[in-house]
Parts: C-alpha cells; sequence; structure tokens
C-alpha cells in the first residue's frame, strides 16, 4: 500500500511539467469520492436493498437521490476548478533554516465565488482556503542552501457537499535563493584586523555614532528599541564606518582551515557578511568562483555569491 | 480540531437526526424515540457549552439500558419495529461519541439511513412530504459540515436538492425493480386498522360500515362494468358454530369454471392483503404476476406473508355462477350445522321437503327470505343466543352479515351446501382517473350456494334492500342516516368533488410511486417502446435517460453561471459583433474611435450608420441616469439591425 502510494507520488511529481502560468482545464482535473462520499455511497446501497426487499418505493427515491447527489456532486465540484489560473512568485530569498513564502496567484474569469483549498503534495496541511481571487501567501521551509524552487502544488475543492473531491497538480515556476545559515565565527578576520578593537568579537557594539529615523528595508537589529520606548517613533543606530580609509577589507574562503566542510565554512562566511554589513562596512569577498565587492550596508551580492557557490542556477 | 465555525454545522447534523426520527413517534413505542431525542439534545447541550465527550462507560450503560427495555418490551431486536426501535437507539449513542468531522459526518450518513425507517411504515404522500424536509435538514447538515458559508448554506442545499431530483428521477424510472424480495421479513401481527375481521359474527361488519376509508382501488382495460357486477370477493367463511362464522381454510387444488362465455373483465388492483387475501371480482378466471388464484377461489399474495400493498392484474367473468365439483365429503363439509338455532333449522327442513329439486329448492328459499318482512339497518338491536332465530323470528332487522349468515344456516338446514363470502361490494368510479374507488363502507357479505355442480351468489341483502346492490351503500343509507350522528349520508356535492381530486391524486400517488414495481416498469418499458426489462434494455435505459438529463444539467452547471451583462455591455458587444462578421479585426478591448478606425473599410453608408450608432451610445452612456431601459432597448434593436457588407478578403 505504502509502496503503492510512493511510486504513485513519483509518477505525479514526473508528470507535472514546471509552467510558468497553470490554467486547469478537464485534462488536468481529477475527481474522486472523499471517504465521506464513499460512505454515502454504502448508505444509499444500504437503503436500496432495503427498498429492494421491503419493497419500499419512496426508500428507492431516497436511495437514488443519495446517488443523484454524488454525481451532481462531481459535476459542481469540476466546476470550482475549472477555469482556475495560478501564478506564482517568491517573496524573498531567506536563510537556510527559515520559512520561505510563495505568493500563489489564483484568479478566474466570472465572479462566482469558489472554494478552493492549498497545500503541497508531500505535505498534509492546509495552506490557504480561498474563496475569491488573489494572492496567497503559502509557507515552505527552507532547510538547506542553494536554489529553492517552488514544489508541486496540490489544488483542491470538495465543494459544496464534500462528496467528491476535484483535484490537480501544478508545478509552478518560482524560485528563491536560500542563502546559508549565519554560523558564528569567534576567530577574528582580516577585515575585523587593523580597524580597531571596536567591532571586534561584539557585533554593534559601542562604535555608536549616532541615530536616524529606521527605514523599512534596514536591518530591525538597528532598530533603537529604548529609543522607540521614550518617544514613539523608529530609530535606527547609525555606526561611524570602521572602513573608511584605504582599501576594502578582504574576507577569503581561504582564511579556514583546508579540512573544514563547504556548507560550514559558507556559514561562517555568511556570518561574517552580515556583522560587516551590520556595522555598515564594505567588504571584498572572495569565493573559489571569483571575487565579489560588497558595498557598505548592502549584502544582497555577497549573500547570493554565497548561496549560489556550487549550485546550477535553474532559473526563474 | 474542529474549528468553531463547525459549531452550527454540529448542530445542524443533530437537527437534522431528530427531525428524520420524529415520525417514528407514530410507529414505535413512544419511549424509544424520546430516549433518542434526550440523546442528541444531551449532546447538542455539550456542543453548546463547549464541553467534552461523556466517558465511554457511561455512554455503554446509558445504552445498555434503553437496549434491555427494548428487548423487554418488544422481545425482539430485528424485524421492522425491533430493528428500527435498535438502530435508533445505536444511532442516538453515536452522537454522543462524535468528535472529529469525520465522526460528525459518519453520524450524518447514518441519519440518511435513518431517513429511511419511517417509510417501512407509512408510504403516504405525508410521508413523502417529511421525507423531503429530512432530506434538506440532512443535505442542509452535509453543505455545513463541508465548510459552507452559513449565510448562503440554504440556497446552496435547495440547489443541490433541484439539479439532483431529475437524475434521481431517471433512477428510479429506470433501475430494475425485483419482483419479489430478497429474503422473507418476519411476519408481524398488524392491527386491523383497516380490512376485515378473520371471522364474522353479525355486528362486526356494522362497526366498519360508518367508516368512508378508501381501502382499494381498480383500474379497469377496456369497458367498465355496472355497480352490480361488483362483488369483490376477498374471504370464504364456512365453519358456523352457532354464532360465529369462521373459515376452515381448507386447501384443496381447485380451479375455477365459468360456463357462460362471456368475455372477461381485465382489470388491475392496488391493495393490501385483507387476512393474507386479496379482493378479486367474481368469478376470477385468471391471476397475473405476484398472485395466485386458490381454492374457493381466493387471491392471495406469492409470498404469502407480505403485508405490502401490491398492484396486480386479475381477469374475471362477471357471473352469478362458478362450476366446482364437490365430492361427497366437501359436501358433507358445507352442510356442517350446530344444533342452534331451531326454528331456522325448522324452516329450512319444512322446505326441503316441500321442493326436492335443489335449483327450486333455492328459489323457494329466497322467496321464503323476501317474505319475512325483514327490514335493513345499521342499527340492528343486539341478539344473544341463537342469533339466526332471533334474527328472523325476532328483531327482523340486519345488515348484510345478518343476511348472509341467516340465510346461508337456512340453505345447510335445507339440505344445499353453502358458505358465506365476505369481501366488498360496488365501488365509486372516479370519472377523471377511470378508476374505482372501493372503501371500507363497502363491505359486504353475500351466500354461495351449492346447486346442480356450481356454486350459486346469493345476496340475501338484495334481496331485502335491492338498492343496496344497485345503488351502493350510500344511496342505502340515505333513509337511516338521520338515525345515526356522524354517518352516512352524501356529502354535498363540493366536497365530494374534492374528495374525488384527493382520490384521484392519492390513486396516482399510489399508481405511479409507492405501486411503481416490477410489472409496473414492465409496461412503462414497454410504452416507451424499450421491451422487456432486461440488462441490455436497462443498461440502454439508463445511458439515454442520463445522457438526455446530465448534458442539459452539466451544461448549466458548467456554463450557466455566466453573469449576466449589462444592457449597455450588451449593445456594445453587439456592436463589436455585428463588425467582427463583416470582417473587421475588432479587438474585446477596442474604443468607439478604434473601432471607427477600423471600419474604414466599410462603404460610405454603413460608416455614416455605425458613427450615428456610436453616437447615441455615447449620449445614453453620459445621460444623467444612465439612460433608462427603454432607451437601451431601442439602441439594441437598431444595433440588431445593423448588418455591414463583408468586407473584401485580401486585397
Amino acid at each position: 500500500m505504502w509502496r503503492w502510494r510512493k511510486a504513485l507520488q513519483q509518477w505525479v511529481l514526473r508528470h507535472t511539467p514546471r509552467e510558468a502560468q497553470a490554467r486547469l482545464t478537464q485534462r488536468r482535473i481529477y475527481l474522486l469520492p472523499t471517504r465521506f462520499g464513499a460512505i454515502m455511497l454504502v448508505v444509499a446501497l444500504a437503503v436500496w436493498v432495503g427498498a429492494l426487499n421491503y419493497a419500499v418505493s419512496l426508500a428507492y427515491v431516497l436511495s437514488f437521490w443519495i446517488v443523484a447527489l454524488m454525481l451532481l456532486s462531481v459535476l459542481l465540484a469540476y466546476r470550482q476548478l475549472a477555469g482556475l489560473q495560478l501564478q506564482a512568485r517568491a517573496v524573498a530569498n531567506v536563510f537556510a533554516g527559515d520559512e520561505a513564502r510563495f505568493l500563489v496567484h489564483l484568479q478566474w474569469a466570472d465572479t462566482q465565488p469558489r472554494r478552493l483549498r492549498l497545500r503541497w503534495y508531500e505535505g498534509d496541511t492546509v495552506l490557504a482556503e480561498s474563496t475569491a481571487p488573489g494572492d496567497y501567501a503559502l509557507p515552505l521551509a527552507a532547510p538547506y542552501r542553494g536554489q529553492l524552487a517552488m514544489p508541486v502544488l496540490r489544488v483542491w475543492s470538495e465543494a459544496p457537499l464534500g462528496l467528491v473531491r476535484a483535484f490537480s497538480h501544478v508545478r509552478l515556476q518560482a524560485a528563491l535563493w536560500v542563502y546559508p545559515q549565519p554560523l558564528a565565527d569567534p576567530r577574528e578576520l582580516a577585515w575585523q584586523g587593523g580597524e580597531g578593537e571596536a567591532a571586534a568579537t561584539e557585533p554593534g557594539g559601542d562604535e555608536f555614532a549616532g541615530l536616524a529615523p529606521w527605514q523599512a528595508g534596514q536591518s530591525l537589529h538597528r532598530i533603537a528599541w529604548r529609543v522607540y520606548a521614550r518617544r514613539g517613533s523608529l530609530a535606527a543606530r547609525e555606526f561611524a564606518s570602521p572602513a573608511a580609509a584605504g582599501g576594502l577589507p578582504s574576507l577569503s574562503w581561504d582564511d579556514y582551515a583546508a579540512n573544514m566542510p563547504p556548507e560550514q565554512r559558507l556559514s561562517h562566511l555568511c556570518w561574517h557578511v552580515l556583522q560587516a554589513t551590520r556595522a555598515g562596512a564594505g567588504l571584498r569577498l572572495l569565493l573559489p568562483q571569483g571575487e565579489y565587492h560588497v558595498d557598505a550596508g548592502d549584502s544582497e551580492p555577497a549573500l547570493l555569491a554565497l548561496a549560489r557557490f556550487g549550485v546550477h542556477d535553474a532559473g526563474g | 480540531m474542529l474549528a468553531d465555525e463547525l459549531r452550527l454545522a454540529r448542530f445542524a447534523v443533530l437537527a437534522a437526526l431528530a427531525l428524520v426520527a420524529l415520525p417514528l413517534f407514530l410507529h414505535l413505542p413512544g419511549w424509544v424515540p424520546l430516549v433518542f431525542a434526550l440523546l442528541l439534545g444531551r449532546r447538542a447541550t455539550l456542543v453548546w457549552q463547549r464541553r467534552p465527550l461523556p466517558h465511554r462507560l457511561w455512554l455503554m450503560l446509558g445504552l445498555l439500558l434503553p437496549i434491555a427495555a427494548l428487548w423487554l418490551n418488544l422481545r425482539t431486536l430485528v424485524g421492522r419495529e425491533g430493528g428500527v426501535a435498535f438502530l435508533l437507539l445505536l444511532v442516538g449513542g453515536k452522537a454522543l461519541e462524535t468528535a472529529s468531522l469525520r465522526d460528525w459526518r459518519v453520524l450524518l450518513a447514518l441519519g440518511f439511513f435513518l431517513a429511511a425507517t419511517p417509510l417501512l411504515f407509512d408510504q403516504s404522500p405525508l410521508s413523502a412530504l417529511w421525507l423531503l424536509l429530512s432530506l434538506f435538514g440532512l443535505t442542509w447538515a452535509m453543505v455545513l459540515l463541508a465548510g459552507e458559508d452559513a449565510r448562503l448554506s440554504p440556497a446552496v442545499t435547495a440547489r443541490a436538492l433541484l439539479l439532483s431530483f431529475p437524475l434521481m428521477a431517471v433512477l428510479f424510472v429506470v433501475m430494475p425493480r425485483l419482483p419479489g424480495p430478497l429474503w422473507s421479513m418476519p411476519t408481524e401481527q398488524q392491527g386491523a386498522t383497516t380490512g376485515l375481521a378473520d371471522s364474522m359474527s353479525p355486528g362486526a361488519i356494522g362497526k366498519m360500515i360508518p367508516s368512508r376509508e378508501p381501502v382499494f382501488t381498480a383500474e379497469f382495460r377496456g369497458s367498465q362494468p355496472r355497480v352490480s357486477q361488483l362483488y369483490w370477493r376477498v374471504m370464504v367463511f364456512d365453519q358456523f358454530d352457532g354464532t360465529r362464522w369462521t373459515a376452515a381454510n381448507l386447501a384443496l387444488p381447485r380451479g375455477v369454471e365459468v360456463g357462460a362465455s362471456t368475455a372477461a373483465l381485465r382489470y388491475d388492483v392496488v391493495a393490501e392483503p385483507f387476512q393474507g387475501y386479496l379482493p378479486m371480482l367474481e368469478q376470477g378466471v385468471a391471476a397475473g404476476e405476484g398472485v395466485v388464484l386458490g381454492y374457493q377461489q381466493k387471491l392471495r399474495r406469492v409470498d404469502a406473508a407480505n403485508t405490502a400493498r401490491l398492484r396486480y392484474s386479475v381477469q374475471s367473468v362477471a357471473s352469478s355462477r362458478y362450476g366446482d365439483a364437490l365430492g361427497e365429503r366437501e359436501q358433507a363439509f358445507y352442510l356442517q350445522l350446530p344444533a342452534d338455532n331451531p326454528r331456522t333449522l325448522q324452516a329450512g327442513q319444512a322446505l326441503a321437503q316441500r321442493h326436492p329439486q335443489p335449483a327450486a329448492r333455492l328459489q323457494a328459499l329466497q322467496l321464503w327470505l323476501a317474505e319475512q318482512g325483514l327490514r335493513y339497518t345499521l342499527n340492528p338491536p343486539t341478539l344473544a343466543d341463537n342469533v339466526v332465530d332471533g334474527f328472523l323470528f325476532g328483531s327482523r332487522q340486519g345488515f348484510c352479515e345478518h343476511f348472509s349468515s341467516a340465510f346461508t344456516v337456512l340453505a345447510r338446514a335445507a339440505g344445499l351446501p353453502a358458505r358465506v363470502v365476505v369481501g366488498f361490494q360496488g365501488g365509486e368510479f372516479n370519472a377523471q382517473g377511470r378508476f374505482w374507488q372501493i372503501r371500507s363502507s363497502d363491505a359486504h357479505a353475500w351466500s354461495e350456494v351449492w346447486v346442480d355442480g356450481s356454486w350459486q351468489r346469493v345476496d340475501a341483502t338484495a334481496l331485502v334492500a335491492p338498492q343496496r346492490v344497485d345503488a351502493g351503500i350510500d344511496n342505502t343509507l340515505g333513509e337511516v342516516a338521520p338515525r345515526m350522528p356522524l354517518v352516512g349520508g352524501r356529502p354535498p356535492g363540493w366536497a365530494q368533488w374534492v374528495g374525488q381530486q384527493w382520490q384521484l391524486a392519492n390513486f396516482s400517488w399510489q399508481r405511479w410511486v409507492v405501486g411503481y414495481d416490477a410489472a409496473s416498469q414492465q409496461n412503462l418499458f414497454q410504452k416507451l417502446g424499450l421491451g422487456e426489462v432486461s440488462a441490455a434494455n436497462v443498461a440502454k435505459a439508463l445511458l439515454g435517460g442520463m445522457a438526455l438529463v446530465l448534458l442539459p444539467l452539466a451544461a448549466y452547471v458548467l456554463y450557466g453561471r455566466r453573469v449576466r451583462r449589462s444592457l449597455p455591455q450588451q449593445v456594445w458587444q453587439g456592436l463589436a459583433q455585428r463588425l467582427r462578421r463583416a470582417g473587421l479585426a475588432v479587438a474585446p478591448g477596442d474604443t468607439a474611435g478604434e473601432l471607427q478606425a477600423h471600419a474604414r473599410r466599410l462603404t460610405e453608408a454603413e460608416q455614416q450608420a455605425l458613427a450615428a450608432l456610436l453616437q447615441q451610445w455615447q449620449r445614453l452612456q453620459y445621460a444623467p441616469q444612465g439612460g433608462d431601459d427603454a432607451a437601451w432597448r431601442s439602441l439594441w434593436r437598431q444595433v440588431r439591425a445593423f448588418r455591414p457588407a463583408k468586407v473584401g478578403r485580401k486585397r
């Protein structure tokens, strides 16, 4: 049974091509009775046998009406999915171990409400229930560094009676990058070296330069919460740039022992990139595949470089 | 795990179950549905107070006690009453252990099954109405359990039931019916609510004459019979103990011979067995499917223990006699008399001595009875011992029981084998439905005397009150009605009309819904030109019927819910369509200016017409009230009249 199920899953995964936009038609909408539907069929059968035996005409009416409701449910459930259009995009890149989010956009031509449910094909939790067209955010755990493509999505509906389930599988074009999980590195690296002892081990420590209004997009770590408590407005702590003078400090793949696993090395590097960004420092990131210049405060290119390390970009 | 929004759904399930079980109060010992209601009520309060379910042990105890009581009460947990009561208690118990959504759905499914149980007891139109109500309740609960919005749910429910009705109807008509049951039911003693008693002592039938309750219907193919021909034979009583006639229930193989070769009447009857026997016109010569004609010309079901209503066809020859070769012992049996009623015995013997020829003797017996000054009444004085003597020589008042009983005793005393036949006489013809309605008040008893190798019907009542047979009971009782408070006199004309309509509805109901069985199905199949009810034909009919219903249904469900366009939109789309038909590449989102740009390929006159239409369209669009409907409709007519000629293909 389990094996059979596994084989079925494999088949579904193989036969769901990735597409930018999916439109559900009868070729890809499947219909099956739910467990409740099966129970109701058994009840209809029992009533039918009773009607047969006791020659009760009205019991035939009851039995056949149940069957008719089943048949109608097939149409109604199919109708819930027919013509549904899906598109998806990733919300943002995340760090490994965090939760990624994909936005699925549902739309259909008419104005009738539909009762749809969404979940990942390999998962059990209902992620979203929709009655109106629009965007629905679907969370997905991102445990590993690299590129995370949106998995196969199952969209289904049992409306309105719960007797028959119409379902379909789509694999939408949407992907995001998962940065390495930051891992604290106690060692002092070259970029921290000459810049004084300030930001050495304690990030965002005492090298405090002043306050400025906090702007969306800035790290939450920079919010001066005590100020917020006092004034009620968000303020960001500004730090003096330690790399103001001279060339950019560099952060290198080769700073670590040769026998350190690559993922751990990337995690440490990621941590340092974040520290430097937080401190407002510019960096030169030296990786085997190339060299990346990180401008002060913008960690994105460096993090992307780390996420892409050794990964073939599938696009999307 | 259940979301709070399902609370309403849970109440709906419990309410639907209560609704379904309500008619069972009429058919089961009252406390059983009451316990069921209490169990449901308990569950409802738990849902209301958001409290957990009781421990299984309490539930077991709370269920075992009523089941034990049920056993003590009915001595059975199967059969119709016992089984339904048992099921009811179990479903009540299940209600108290429903936690997850799946449990609630199982409970709801049980509710659907429970909805079938009241139908075992009663299939009247009222029951059907209740079934409809139950189905609505159950489906509504189903819709709510599926998570539908509470406000929309009644409409969704009604829609689902309405749309599935035609599918149900096709299945109902086409799915094959079996002529007999799969397994025989335990026989149950049913109260003699309607019908005839299993014995006759003067007075028993008199009690049911006042009731005008319909008991069965008959439908003749071809010519209709006369009222005086309608002797509906049901039972034969052949044993007399001095006060009471009973049936000996001899079972000898015997056919019916009818000398007179008049054409047989063919007719269908829908009736419930009376003490196991079904009504049939005298003299029955052939019985159709499902019934068998037996000794003493009694008709019964093939599955004799089944007391359900049945539709059957019979052929009878309207005659007052039928041939039957009686052996010595049988003749002696039909002559047995107790020593009671000495004066009647004496009179019979005296007549026998005077008329040695049996035929002449029978004639003389009838003459003698007619001369006794007897009077027909429904309120005869009660008679104690020697009831026949008391009637013939004392009170001289009575009704059919008295007459038939007295005449049969007289005939036996005169040495002629005789017996009493009980059944119905007459009926009311419903001209619209072209069927006969026979009522309780048509119950009748007459005698049969064996003369010269055949049984001769003698209706002693008719000797005294001939109008009883010619005009039916209603007219006979007209004279005596004032003496009876409630009974008797014919109802006024309009009431009769209403009554006839109701009968017609009831008859159609019995015929087409309740009585729709293997035979009716066969008839219908033949009428539709489908031939026999065979697997292939059923499949054909099912496919055809389903296609007939499903295709429009699918079209409606899948495409019928398009939003209706407003009138301005309709006009605009119409205009765009005309231009497209003329061969212009008009896109759905084109503006008025773009339409005119496309239209440059049209002729001058057409361009002007289009410009005029567009101008009017814009004027209406910008009108203060958005233009009234009449103006829009007039524009729509103009647009429809606008037919630009097809522009030349690629030049």
